[in-house]
């Protein structure tokens, strides 16, 4: 490591030779602002400085000679310009604004998430760098996000889940690098995916690309991992209340000649999670709860996870832009303090009940472009998982929520049920072939194969329904066969896709009743053909977007086994299909100006068939098909930017999601225990400060509107289990050093320690500090 | 057969959910207030409602936008003018509702929360109330809560395991519940703890069983034991042992695998019974059901007075559990009502009501020369009324929902 270390310092502090003559300069955009920062190349001499502060720049022992300057800095066009050494007097030189410098994430600067937002899906881009050092996570920052919501039930890796244009859950497909996610496992989720890792998401609000091309049902979020062909390393380690640590290593040597690339990504999450909550103690004798709540603290909801990942092979070579294997392994352990999905809170809390994964992953990625043909793209991944899961809840023990126990208080059973000791075991291969062809400039195809298939095998040291249930592998086959065309015209202000894609769906499985004794194979195949169009217009600054798309999801893994503790299997779900229309304008203010605006609208219909619903049901939780539900909904997005130092930005999402089965008691009411009207309020502040200091403070706010657990036409209004409403606040404070190479970040989150509740009325943590120290270097 | 597997399954899946026992009380004060119909009745979803209805012989019977939205998958049982509703929330919580004020609104009483599942109970006078709670497999002790419904809380707690033969790996599940004078019966069915015999499965349900134990100190009596007919009551029964007006216990055996019992016993369905201020069971007295039916078994008997059982019977006992689906498949249905004279051991079938679907509870409220039940199937559900003296049934109120899970009726607390 050592070495290796020494080897980035010295590729830093490249070699100098003698000169005698300066170069000095000044760097001013279009308001005569100094631009901190941007990036000074002298071509002839390879060198390279930064303006700093007050935008002024220096090169030292030049000889005599006409040089040529480069000057880029995000946000800006790159200027190139010749000068005679030596100069006369410190030059002046302007930056031009590039367009779209600001999108919903306080970003800035038309980068390759530009490129990607001006294809004709609804995409939102979040680049990741400004949040590098602060100590949110990927879930945190995608909860900025207009249209999206996310639900975390308690603390780190609690359940969490994420929804968007409403819908949630897995009609929401998640991938990292075009990897589905759920097959990383729980160790690894948006939850708890260190920010450092991520170069960019992006959010596909509608219409998928073909690309990521598993049945998500009307949108995708994609995490980008970084994949620079540099050599880097960054090292994180954050702490903060209820014994929370996160520490990140991610380091990357890349050798230019050879293309060599070498990475390991890693991290490590604890946190004991053992926040006060007010609890309603019960008196055991009399069976009744006290009249007041007590503040108690949780005792055993610890989370830790693991991961470390290393990939090796070539990246910006002729053979490959990126051809890497890898193995990664991934553990994670999690106590269950009480049934996740009980209404409210338990009287009698688990002292021991766990679940623990093991992963091991094996993936190969290969990139190109042009190959063979100038236009030809290949991407492919295939990744092999292979993966243990253990649930215990066999505990004869009764706790109390101070967290003592009368032993041996209910010897038959465990602390949730039925005593269980499950072990899963699952083998995934997942494989995505995709090719592009660029037919001309204006013209272009793409044809995808993706394959996924799961096979799951168990046992249960004392449940015998599990033990007959996974005595032989359940198996699970999904492909997917796509093609793509893309049309472009009015000198790419009009760009169009259209697409269509076939599903197959193969299921094999094992139904048994409770007692293990009886059973019987079920088998389901289908298929199906979707198809869309996606469609974007410019006009100056505004842009108009459209998406139609007839898409499927077939069911996953956990919607049709269960976890083996608290969520029974239903194999006999059906495969949800939908309508999904988008329409979506936005407008950003004329690039240049010091105060920038930027708004987007977008709306959207779907209706969808075989609804799949968790319903919650204790530790008989299961999910089901609602025959037809209806969504319609409208997200709106605002940014007001000055000078790029205040930035203000709100987005807002009301969803309509309604039953819209006509023959049901429940027709026209809106799907129960799904939120329909929330959004978030960011203020930001960044200041540069003297010597290559910076400091960025920045509040969230986020407003969740109360909504009922169950059908709301089900009894009376006044009978109803509700979910407050509940606003929380979040402050967050960057300080970083040496133009991010070291970085020290605060958090505040719920400031106000205001009492939260998740969607089934348990409640979250109040207020809680974290604080983070980055450092990161790179060549 | 897909079909029914699935059923199964998920029959299997509620069983564990819990329940109910209620002895139609007779311990009813007489306040001047209203009278209404108290319904637990299964909505779309499966979602549990505890409603009031002014009338249920006609008209429609709705959940939406009416009644108490429930918690959780519930039993509702009648405690004297209260009506409990039991389920598993976060913890198995008792609430005590009892109707008040002009409207007649049901108004919560009080809650409480007992450490077992509870599976049997029974009102004893106005101010107490036994639950048998249980654990679901192995041998562990069960316990009778005292419960005090005055405050709705646990008045004492007795530890008895009732009936364990480790030897067998058998352990009993308590069917019922009865206080009679100085003494509280047990019904039970021996069953696997899942070692070497599975849960639930009845290896031993040819003999009629019942605990006997010392009001109100709990302690332990004896085991009684008949071979003339099954094990008592079935699994969640409201009814295993009712009290007659006499103070004579009757109580009734299924004999049926569609009732839960495998391998199917091999004694007949009938009643029997044990006379006021005795232990033992009659030995004078039998009725086979079975026999006398020309082959049908109970799954359900209701105490109607003077000596009458209304009987939801078994009239196909080919498929374990096919009782416990009230939304069985419309042409499926294969309970039948009939009602059953206890002293001259005759049965009338009821005329105008059409086969049922079962259930875990039976609904039934008996009422002024009538009783109200459910009907069901997976078209729908209807509550039918059956003239007790002709023996003929008309169709009542129709139920949006599911079934109706318990019919009573309650009285408005006087001002």
């Amino acid at each position: 490591m050592k070495t290796f270390i020494s080897l980035l310092i010295s590729l830093l502090f490249s070699s100098f030779a003698f000169s005698q003559h300066q170069l000095s300069g000044k760097v001013l955009d279009e308001n005569k602002e100094a631009v901190s920062f941007a990036t000074v190349h002298l071509k002839e001499t390879k060198k390279t400085t930064r303006t700093d502060i007050d935008g002024n720049f220096e090169f030292q022992q030049l000889n005599k000679g006409e040089y040529t300057l480069q000057i880029s800095f995000v946000g800006y066009e790159k200027l190139e310009q010749k000068v005679k050494v030596p100069l006369a007097k410190p030059f002046i030189f302007n930056l031009k604004s590039s367009t779209t410098r600001l999108e919903q994430v306080t970003v800035f600067g038309k980068s390759e998430a530009t490129l990607l937002r001006e294809e004709a899906y609804a995409v939102e881009v979040i680049e990741t760098e400004s949040f590098k050092n602060t100590t949110v996570d990927a879930s945190q920052l995608l909860g900025r996000i207009s249209g999206v919501n996310i639900r975390q039930d308690g603390g780190l890796g609690s359940n969490f889940s994420l929804s968007l244009n409403g819908l949630s859950g897995n009609r929401i497909r998640t991938f990292i690098d075009g990897v589905p996610m759920d097959y990383f496992g729980s160790s690894l989720t948006l939850n708890n995916f260190p920010v450092n890792l991520i170069e960019g998401i992006e959010v596909y609000k509608g219409a998928v690309p073909i690309h990521l091309s598993s049945d998500a049902l009307g949108g995708a979020v994609n995490i980008l991992t970084s994949k620079n062909p540099i050599s880097y390393l960054d090292a994180s380690y954050s702490y903060g209340n209820f014994n929370t640590h996160r520490a990140s290593f991610n380091t990357q040597y890349h050798h230019k000649k050879t293309g060599f690339t070498a990475s390991i990504k890693s991290f490590y999450n604890h946190s004991d999670n053992d926040y006060k909550m007010d609890v309603h103690l019960l008196d055991f004798e009399s069976g009744k709860l006290a009249d007041e709540p007590t503040e108690i603290r949780r005792f055993h909801d610890a989370y830790t996870s693991k991961m470390i990942w290393g990939e090796v092979g070539f990246m910006g070579k002729k053979f490959a832009d990126e051809l890497m294997i890898g193995v990664m392994y991934s553990d994670n352990y999690k106590e269950i303090q009480q049934n996740p999905f009980a209404t409210g809170v338990t009287s009698f809390p688990n002292g021991e009940a766990y679940i623990q994964e093991d992963k091991l992953i094996y993936n190969f990625t290969y990139h190109k472009k042009n190959l063979f043909w100038e236009g030809l793209n290949a991407n492919s991944y295939v990744v092999y998982v292979d993966s243990e899961r253990n649930g215990v809840d066999v505990s004869p023990h009764r706790y109390d929520w101070w967290g003592g126990y009368e032993e041996n208080a209910h010897v038959t059973t465990g602390e949730m049920g039925r005593k269980s000791d499950v072990t899963f075991y699952e083998k995934n291969l997942l494989g995505n072939f995709n090719a592009e062809y660029e037919l001309s400039n204006h013209h272009s195809i793409a044809v995808n194969y993706s394959l996924n298939n799961l096979s799951i095998k168990g046992e249960d040291k004392y449940q015998p329904q599990n033990n007959t249930q996974f005595s032989e592998p359940n198996d699970v086959t999904k492909q997917v066969i796509g093609a793509s065309y893309t049309y472009s015209a009015f000198d790419d202000k009009w760009s169009n896709i259209v697409f269509g894609k076939k599903y197959y769906y193969n299921l094999f499985a094992i139904q048994s009743n409770y007692q293990g004794t009886e059973s019987e194979e079920f088998k389901y195949i289908n298929d199906a053909n979707g198809y869309g169009l996606a469609s974007t217009f410019k006009l100056n600054k505004i842009q108009f977007k459209a998406s139609y798309e007839k898409a499927y999801r077939f069911p996953e893994s956990y919607e049709l086994f269960g976890d083996g503790l608290n969520v029974i299997p239903n194999q006999e779900l059906l495969p949800e299909e939908s309508d999904n229309l988008n329409l979506g304008v936005r407008f950003s203010s004329a690039p240049g100006k010091s105060n920038r605006v930027f708004l987007e609208v977008n709306g959207f219909i779907r209706g969808t068939k075989n609804y799949i619903r968790f319903e919650p049901r204790m530790n008989r939780s299961y999910y089901l098909n609602d025959k037809s539900v209806k969504a319609n909904g409208v997200d709106l997005t605002l940014n007001y930017n000055i000078k790029n130092t205040f930035n203000i930005g709100f987005a807002g999402t009301y969803q309509d999601l309604r039953n819209n089965d006509s023959e049901s008691a429940f027709y026209k009411d809106r799907v129960p225990n799904e939120p329909y009207l929330f959004g978030n309020l960011t203020l930001s502040f960044n200041k540069q400060l003297r010597r290559r200091q910076s400091i960025a403070v920045t509040t969230i706010s986020r407003y969740v509107h109360d909504f009922y657990f169950k059908w709301p036409s089900l009894g009376t209004a006044s009978s109803k289990a509700e979910i407050p409403s509940q606003l929380t606040h979040n402050l967050d404070i960057t300080y970083t050093l040496r133009e991010g190479r070291y970085n020290l970040s605060l958090l505040c989150t719920n400031i106000l320690d205001a009492k939260v509740y998740d969607n089934l009325n348990q409640q979250k943590p109040g207020r809680a500090y974290s604080i983070k120290a980055r450092y990161f270097i790179q060549n | 057969m897909k079909k029914h597997f699935l059923q199964l399954i998920f029959i299997g899946v509620s069983l564990f959910s819990f329940i109910s026992c209620d002895e139609s009380s007779n311990d009813t004060t007489t306040p001047a207030g209203e009278q209404k119909f108290v319904l637990g009745i299964e909505a779309e979803g499966g979602q549990d409602v505890l409603l009031t209805a002014d009338t249920i012989n006609q008209g429609e019977i709705s959940p939406i936008g009416n009644g108490l939205e429930q918690p959780a998958w519930m039993s509702f049982f009648k405690a004297g003018n209260m009506v409990i509703a039991a389920g598993y929330t976060s913890d198995n919580i008792f609430t005590g509702y009892s109707l008040s004020g002009e409207g007649g609104q049901l108004v919560n009483q009080g809650q409480l929360i007992t450490d077992q599942g509870v599976y049997a109970t029974t009102n004893v006078n106005d101010n107490y109330f036994v639950a048998i709670g249980s654990p679901r497999e192995g041998f562990e002790e069960r316990t009778i809560y005292l419960i005090d419904k005055n405050d709705m809380s646990i008045e004492s707690r007795a530890k008895t395991r009732i009936d364990e033969r480790r030897e067998e790996d058998l352990v009993a599940f308590p069917t019922g519940v009865s206080v009679v004078g100085d003494k509280l019966f047990i019904s039970y069915f021996l069953t696997g703890t899942g070692a070497t015999v599975p849960a639930f499965a009845t290896p031993k349900a040819e003999t009629a069983k019942i605990a006997v134990y010392n009001y109100p100190s709990m302690e332990f009596v004896k085991l009684i034991e008949d071979t003339r007919s099954s094990e008592i009551g079935r699994y969640t029964t409201d009814y295993s042992m009712q009290e007659d007006e006499s103070g004579t216990i009757y109580s009734f055996s299924t004999s049926s695998l569609a009732s839960g019992f495998l391998p199917t016993p091999t004694t007949p369905s009938g009643f029997l019974r044990i006379k006021n201020g005795e232990t033992d069971f009659d030995p004078d007295y039998f009725f086979n059901f079975q026999e006398k039916s020309g082959g049908y078994k109970i799954n359900t008997a209701v105490y109607l007075g003077d000596g009458k059982m209304l009987v939801r019977a078994v009239m196909s006992d080919q498929v374990h559990w096919s009782a416990y689906s009230p939304n069985i498949d419309e042409g499926l249905e294969h309970l039948s009502f009939m009602i059953a004279d206890l002293n001259d051991q005759t049965i009338t079938p009821v005329a105008n009501i059409p086969m049922t679907g079962g259930g875990w509870e039976m609904a039934a409220l008996v009422k002024e020369g009538k009783v109200y039940v459910n009907v069901s199937n997976s078209t729908g559900a209807n509550i039918y009324e059956i003239d007790i003296a002709t023996s003929s049934a008309s169709k009542g109120a129709s139920i949006v929902g599911h079934y109706t899970k318990a019919i009573f009726e309650l009285q408005a607390a006087a001002e």
